[in-house]
């Protein structure tokens, strides 16, 4: 595996950045709330109907283990299914590949434009740029991928990709792209910038001679890929031109239809905390001779770019993971620095985890450290993906290949040698104690304290007293 | 080797376990059995909940005893939207006396310059109030898609309880899955600046609901 | 029942009123209690790390001194947490710690669920003029349960009023390490929480754990706060404030 375009590394100047871009914390600030107010309205709700998030999510997991334990069984079934309505089934290593068997099936068919429904497996491969390259156009067609597509940025969040672009932004972006002069706008203009787009976008779709789409799911028994979206774009794309190609990951596939019913009672809920998503398509095969609309082509390709080298290891859990976003709807950290700070496609929880995975553990070394262990993500994950945990083991990873900076490394082991001698330990805090207290000045607390700059750079470090509790302990029992 | 050949090795080489014609057959076997998750209970009658859901979702709602009824009421309601009297159709229900209404009713697949579409559904779910709609040569999904205004004409009798009984029923009426199922559930809509919730983002902005008749 | 008190590391240093408060609590159960004398700390800056070999070392050492007691008591979730949660892990396939681990999990208790359901602690001692808010730690609420427990204690305490803030089990980005390691994200995060802190209004802002209280307490005196106090649970419960 490769690092590719990971900018992961960066991760520590890029957050210093990020918290300090008042745009960006307001954008961020505001969509919070949201975020985690509409899924835990709808997951109250669901006892109404005689269900409970904890079984729910217990069947989520399962289905998700299900396909994963006999993974190379399920792909052979989907993928016969999927031939066997006459899709073409194609399989990608890494990116690369992705992108050059992407530009091989649109230079076969003549095609000159693609409109893109969300797929992130396009950003792991960065499939526009290449597209590009080789004098194809591609048009992301999700209002939040369109608006990052003419800032020339990232997604920011897997599901809402745009949340770190302001009113304002957008508006420039629109001005300047669609040929008119900017105006002044307020939030009672979004419809009519949304509507502008919508006019926009309907030109590409009708004249793309290629969609490009995800999968939320591919279902094994009917070799059908499924597509959740609520704009509409995925239905477009996958219905307007004549060729259609699916780009998923093998860890997408579920058993039966079944299966993606009992999936579809979470993912809308985790994500945007919708009981259902507007558009829910099952996409199968190619149009009949009959029928006169629909892709006359549909090319399925099923990418490894790392996900092949998790299953059976300690990781596999990550990929039971459905992208729903929740956990980084609930992450402090996520909602601190949005998602470019995490330098690749895949942001909070679940990114610390993917990044290292999929790009490299040293390569992405900040990413298991910078949470806070609070565990608000796998409290919400609908398929139980626990990720603190894997995060942790990341950190022992890094620990045994000795990747962790050599002065936390001495510093711990001169702490657990003081902490296994507990006389000189007590006499060393009775130091501590005093130090800590004189340089409080008797003002119970300490405004820069040299060996924890980064605390007292946003803090004081309140002081109580100048003796420890076993020191007074023991004074106490003495009386 | 090729790329499928060394994907799926290093998946078996994760998988660990032997005998694969084994564990497929198991496979199939386990597919056929079709085992449920956990299953919503609905209170009260699938209709009143159906139409409940559609409304909360932003689908206007109209209840009707017969499809005699229907071309006078789109007529009705178009104008009352001060919509054109116009409206492409699905061939499933192009057979109304869409003329009579004052309609200029076409059947076919939309194009953009559609105003309006009608089409009928396959069936709907109440636990979602959501439409299922079916791919096919009478049935062209860009009529459900293109144009602002989709009115869908929804059978009382054939509203069912959940996703799973939909694919049940569709099983046995059709056998297989057609090239598109659409489920819909309301308007188009995006909340991708500032997450403000627009309805209209690329397909209808607006679904207007006709059921027609009882729950047998 | 004899009952172990384990002070934790940073009480022990940073503010020993928390364990003499949970003595007087712990005493008024009417149990003996002890405090261990060679206790120092839970290991848990060593696992958090990744050290998982130096975090069994300091394991080996905590469970060796805790476990002959019927009943060991935190007044920490996050060490709390340490010693249930972690200490199992750690020696999962070991034939030797193992057991020992895992029997020490099984008696060992964060202070508030303690006193509220093993103890059933009905009259508490402390008193307190005024209204709290209250946070819940993140190791205590998602890793223990810890949340109706001090809430139950807390309205015990005669004069207090509970001030629920907007968000309360929200992270306040102590984190450990991380608060040091990635202090740009922490201060962000514990200046929400601060925010949320000033627009419950209470008098106080109480909480089952000292790191987080720490951190809480710093950044809001650093954005000028000298008003609202910033109280462990024992404090409060036991009496041990001063006015
Ligand atoms: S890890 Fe869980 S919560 Fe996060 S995106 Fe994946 S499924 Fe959703």
């Amino acid at each position: 595996m490769k690092a590719g375009h990971s900018q992961a590394m960066f991760f520590q100047s890029r957050a210093a950045e990020k918290v300090r871009n008042p745009v960006l914390q307001k954008a961020l600030q505001k969509a919070k709330p949201l975020f985690s107010g509409k899924r835990a309205k709808s997951m109250a709700a669901l006892p109404d109907d005689g269900l409970e998030f904890e079984q729910l999510r217990d069947a989520c997991a399962g289905i998700r283990d299900r396909a994963l334990t006999d993974l190379d069984v399920w792909l052979e079934i989907f993928e016969d299914n999927a031939r066997a309505r006459g899709a073409e089934v194609l399989w990608a290593r890494d990116g690369d590949e992705i992108c050059k068997l992407v530009i091989d099936v649109a230079q076969r068919h003549g095609v000159r434009k693609v409109t893109k429904s969300k797929s992130m497996l396009s950003e792991e491969a960065q499939l526009n740029e290449a597209l590009a390259a080789a004098g194809i156009e591609p048009v992301e067609t999700d209002l939040g991928e369109y608006i990052i597509q003419l800032a020339g940025e990232a997604p920011s969040h897997i599901i809402a990709p745009a949340v770190h672009k302001s009113l304002e932004e957008v508006e420039a972006l629109f001005a300047k792209t669609h040929g008119r002069p900017q105006e002044e706008r307020t939030s009672a203009d979004i419809p009519a910038l949304t509507r502008e787009a919508r006019g926009v976008l309907r030109q590409h779709f009708l004249s793309a001679d290629m969609g490009i789409s995800g999968a939320n799911f591919l279902i094994a028994e009917s070799g059908t890929a499924a597509l959740v979206t609520n704009e509409g774009n995925g239905r477009m794309v996958t219905t307007l031109p004549k060729l259609h190609v699916v780009i998923t990951g093998i860890e997408k596939v579920v058993p039966t239809l079944e299966d993606f019913a009992t999936l579809m009672r979470l993912l809308p809920r985790s994500a945007t905390g919708q009981t259902i998503s507007n558009y829910v398509s099952l996409l199968t095969g190619t149009r009949s001779e009959e029928e006169v609309e629909g892709p006359t082509k549909t090319v399925f390709i099923l990418v490894d770019n790392g996900r092949a080298s998790l299953v059976g290891s300690a990781y596999q859990e990550m990929l039971r993971c459905i992208r729903c976003g929740a956990c980084m709807n609930h992450c402090p950290v996520y909602f601190s620095l949005g998602g470019h700070a995490y330098g690749w496609v895949y942001p909070g929880p679940m990114g610390s985890v993917l990044t290292p995975l999929y790009t490299g553990i040293e390569n992405a070394l900040d990413l298991p450290h910078a949470s806070t262990g609070c565990r608000q993500c796998s409290s919400v994950c609908p398929v139980r993906i626990p990720l603190p945990d894997l995060m942790h083991g990341l950190r022992e990873i890094q620990h045994e290949r000795g990747l962790r900076p050599w002065g936390e490394r001495l510093g711990l082991r001169a702490w657990a040698w003081l902490a296994t001698r507990p006389a000189l330990y007590r006499a060393l805090t009775r130091l501590a104690a005093r130090y800590l207290n004189w340089l409080a000045d008797g003002s119970g607390r300490i405004r820069i304290f040299g060996f924890a700059p980064g605390w007292t750079a946003a803090r004081d470090l309140p002081v109580a007293g100048n003796r420890t509790f076993f020191e007074q302990y023991a004074a106490r029992k003495r009386d | 080797m090729s790329a499928r050949e060394e994907i799926l090795a290093r998946v078996r080489a994760g998988v660990g376990k032997p005998d694969a014609a084994g564990r497929r057959a198991l496979a199939e076997t386990w597919m056929r059995a079709r085992s449920p998750g956990p299953q919503p209970v609905l209170a009260g009658d699938l209709l009143a909940r159906f139409c409940e859901k559609a409304v909360s979702l932003a689908s206007s709602v109209e209840r009707l005893a017969d499809y005699e009824q229907v071309p006078a009421h789109v007529a009705a309601w178009l104008a009352a939207q001060e919509l054109p009297l116009s409206a492409v159709t699905t061939l499933d229900v192009a057979g109304l006396d869409w003329a009579a209404a004052g309609l200029a009713c076409r059947s076919g697949p939309a194009v953009d310059a559609d105003a309006t579409g009608i089409s009928g559904c396959f069936c709907a779910v109440a636990e979602t109030g959501t439409l299922m709609l079916l791919s096919g040569t009478a049935t062209p999904a860009s009529v459900s898609l293109l144009p602002e205004t989709h009115i869908a004409l929804v059978p009382a009798s054939r509203i069912v309880g959940t996703m799973e009984e939909a694919f049940a029923l569709l099983r046995s009426e059709r056998g297989q899955l057609p090239r598109a199922v659409n489920f819909i559930s309301g308007p188009s809509r995006t909340g991708d600046i500032e997450q403000t919730i627009v309805l209209g983002a690329h397909g209808p902005c607006r679904v207007h609901l006709i059921v027609i008749g009882e729950t047998a | 029942m004899r009952i172990a008190l384990y002070v934790t590391c940073l009480v022990d240093l940073m503010r020993p009123s928390v364990a003499f408060a949970a003595l007087r609590l712990l005493e008024a159960t009417g149990n003996d209690v002890v405090v261990p004398p060679a206790q120092t700390c839970c290991g848990q800056p060593a696992w958090s790390s990744g050290n998982r070999p130096l975090a069994a070392t300091l394991a080996q050492k905590a469970i060796a001194e805790l476990e002959g007691y019927d009943a060991v008591v935190v007044p920490s979730g996050s060490c709390a947490e340490q010693i249930v949660k972690v200490y199992p892990q750690l020696f999962t396939d070991d034939p030797v710690w193992g057991p020992r681990a895992r029997a020490l999990a099984g008696r060992t208790h964060e202070l508030t669920a303690f006193l509220a359901e093993v103890a059933g602690l009905e009259a508490v001692p402390g008193e307190f003029a005024g209204s709290v808010t209250y946070h819940d730690s993140c190791k205590g609420l998602r890793g223990l349960g810890i949340k109706a427990q001090p809430r139950a204690l807390l309205a015990r305490v005669k004069g207090l009023s509970l001030q629920e803030m907007g968000e309360c089990e929200e992270c306040c980005g102590f984190g450990g390490a991380f608060a040091e390691n990635y202090a740009d994200i922490s201060a962000r995060i514990v200046d929400r929480k601060c925010d949320s802190i000033a627009a419950a209004g209470a008098d106080a802002v109480v909480g089952g754990d000292l790191g987080c209280l720490l951190n809480i307490e710093g950044r809001l005196r650093r954005r000028g706060d000298e008003k609202t106090r910033v109280l462990h649970v024992a404090e409060v419960l036991a009496g041990e404030v001063k006015a």
